[in-house]
């Protein structure tokens, strides 16, 4: 690219956006949708991430022992328990400590449990921790079978939801960047392939006085790219007023599920959103130059 | 130079327009190419600026094998020529001055040769004066002299000039091509495709004639003659 041709390529390729204003407005709006859209949907999978990852820290598996089990016998399960596949880490709870919680569960009616120090009629018990989620059911299923476990909690059931949700959010979420980017690459094709036909007999001379096509397509590219790229920005702003509204009206209220915070993933978000803005323009400038270059 | 060896050109539809043309011209010279409707004159002259590429046969021009080149390579040659066309090809929404400046920019000259050039080459052919209008401010005369300035800017090695006379009446005509005729007296190789007889016996020129797609006479000093062949 030639360095003194530069001003002239983004003046034309300014110009060119208002030739046009209609059809520019509506490929600005239909790439913002695009991005507002696939990104909220992103929003979601991350937070569902977020969810299923603090489930699985809070170790929700929770393995009782026999009730004739002494504290020893009990303690003794943990090799048998840290044999199994796929437990990161485990925690044993006594019957003693597991009281103890009960009572500060209580709080000022606490002396309800008084006196079951001498008969406790809890069980010792473990907490577990998993380390692949996709495998918790064929865990629970080896801890089940170890002798001495009398029995199992756990939030299979929530999980396994979870999991599914995000799988298909997850799937959604890139056929609707495909659906939608392709009607993007296509509006901005018609935006840019109006104006190049409105200079079609501009180009002809272009190329009979020795223009390269890099030097007709230039302007047309910039065109491209500066409609890409304020839809980039105007799409990453309504996504974080979009969710600053959502938790400020209730979102955050919400115990059982973590929401992703947008500070942490904001310049994640704003990177790629600029850069599908910037694959939207060129390849709908590319696709909409080609046939008039042939001179 | 240009040189055509033995050149055939088919059309999609069956149009065999050239059949068989030997050409050569030489740095320098000036050259009319002559003939009637259909005789493929413009053919001819396309096949020059490389719009279209001969059946079979070779087309030199400037140095370059028209048929080898790669379309990467078409704008390397058209910068060695200076192409004007009957009907002025100017960008109305650009001035007299921005339309024969931005053939200089296309080549990538920097805006201070640009100033100098233009205004050197809008005063030879007669129309700075006129440099801030826009192309529809001005007459078929004008216009055609503000497409030849565009040609000549970039100080090509040719002009290929196809019916540059043809919307024009028989002064501005005349002053046309006189205003070649000093252009080709700088030195610049001059090619005019036209089929008006009365200009082209007012020059002492070489003549080629095109008759079916051959050509059937080539003299220096000729007139335009395909008439009573």
């Amino acid at each position: 690219m030639n360095r003194h041709n530069i001003a002239y390529y983004l003046r034309e390729g300014f110009k060119g956006i208002f030739t046009h204003g209609f059809m520019s407005f509506a490929s600005v709006s239909v790439m913002i949708t695009c991005l507002v859209l696939t990104g909220t949907i992103l929003l979601v999978v991350l937070s569902i991430n977020v969810t299923i990852d603090d489930m699985s820290e809070m170790g929700d598996i929770r393995a009782y022992v026999d009730e004739s089990y002494s504290e020893e016998q009990a303690r003794a399960l943990e090799d048998r328990l840290y044999a199994v596949n796929n437990v990161a880490r485990l925690e044993f709870i006594s019957n003693t400590q597991a009281l103890e919680e009960l009572k500060s569960e209580f709080e000022y009616d606490s002396w309800l449990l008084d006196g079951l120090e001498y008969d406790n009629p809890l069980r010792h018990s473990y907490h577990i921790w998993v380390l692949d989620l996709d495998q918790y059911n064929d865990t629970i299923e080896e801890i089940e079978k170890i002798p001495g476990i009398a029995t199992i909690i756990s939030s299979t059931a929530s999980v396994a939801t979870l999991t599914r949700i995000r799988d298909v959010l997850g799937t959604a979420s890139v056929v609707f960047m495909i659906l939608l980017g392709a009607v993007a690459i296509f509006i901005i094709a018609n935006t840019i392939k109006l104006t190049t036909f409105d200079r079609r007999e501009e180009i002809a001379i272009m190329k009979m006085i020795g223009a390269t096509n890099g030097f007709i397509q230039a302007p047309f590219m910039i065109e491209s790219l500066l409609l890409s790229l304020f839809s980039a920005a105007a799409a990453f702003g309504l996504e974080w007023v979009i969710y600053y509204f959502l938790m400020q009206n209730g979102l955050s209220a919400i115990e059982q599920i973590s929401i992703v915070s947008f500070a942490d993933v904001q310049y994640y978000f704003l990177g790629g959103f600029v850069a599908f803005a910037f694959l939207f323009g060129v390849l709908g400038s590319s696709f909409s130059t080609r046939k008039f270059l042939k001179v | 130079m240009i040189q055509l060896t033995d050149v055939y050109h088919d059309y999609s539809a069956g149009i065999h327009a050239l059949k068989g043309v030997d050409l050569r011209v030489d740095d320098g010279e000036f050259v009319f190419i002559v003939g009637p409707s259909g005789s493929g004159k413009s053919t001819l002259s396309k096949l020059l600026t490389a719009e279209l590429h001969p059946s079979s046969g070779k087309v030199i021009v400037n140095g370059m094998n028209t048929s080898k080149l790669r379309p990467r390579d078409v704008p390397k040659l058209r910068r060695t020529l200076g192409v004007v066309f009957q009907d002025f090809r100017l960008i109305e929404r650009m001035t007299v001055y921005e339309n024969v400046a931005f053939a200089m920019r296309i080549a990538g000259k920097s805006p201070k040769e640009i100033k100098r050039r233009v205004s050197y080459v809008l005063d030879l052919v007669g129309i700075l004066h006129k440099a801030r209008r826009k192309p529809t401010e001005l007459s078929g005369g004008e216009q055609q002299r503000v497409s030849i300035a565009r040609a000549l800017v970039n100080n090509p090695q040719t002009i290929i000039a196809d019916e540059p006379t043809g919307n024009l009446d028989p002064d501005r005509s005349l002053e046309i091509m006189m205003l070649l005729e000093r252009i080709n007296d700088l030195g610049t190789t001059v090619i005019v495709v036209t089929h008006e007889k009365e200009l082209v016996d007012q020059f002492d020129k070489r003549v080629v004639a095109i008759d079916g797609g051959l050509i059937i006479s080539d003299q220096q000093g000729g007139y335009f003659q395909y008439e009573q062949t």
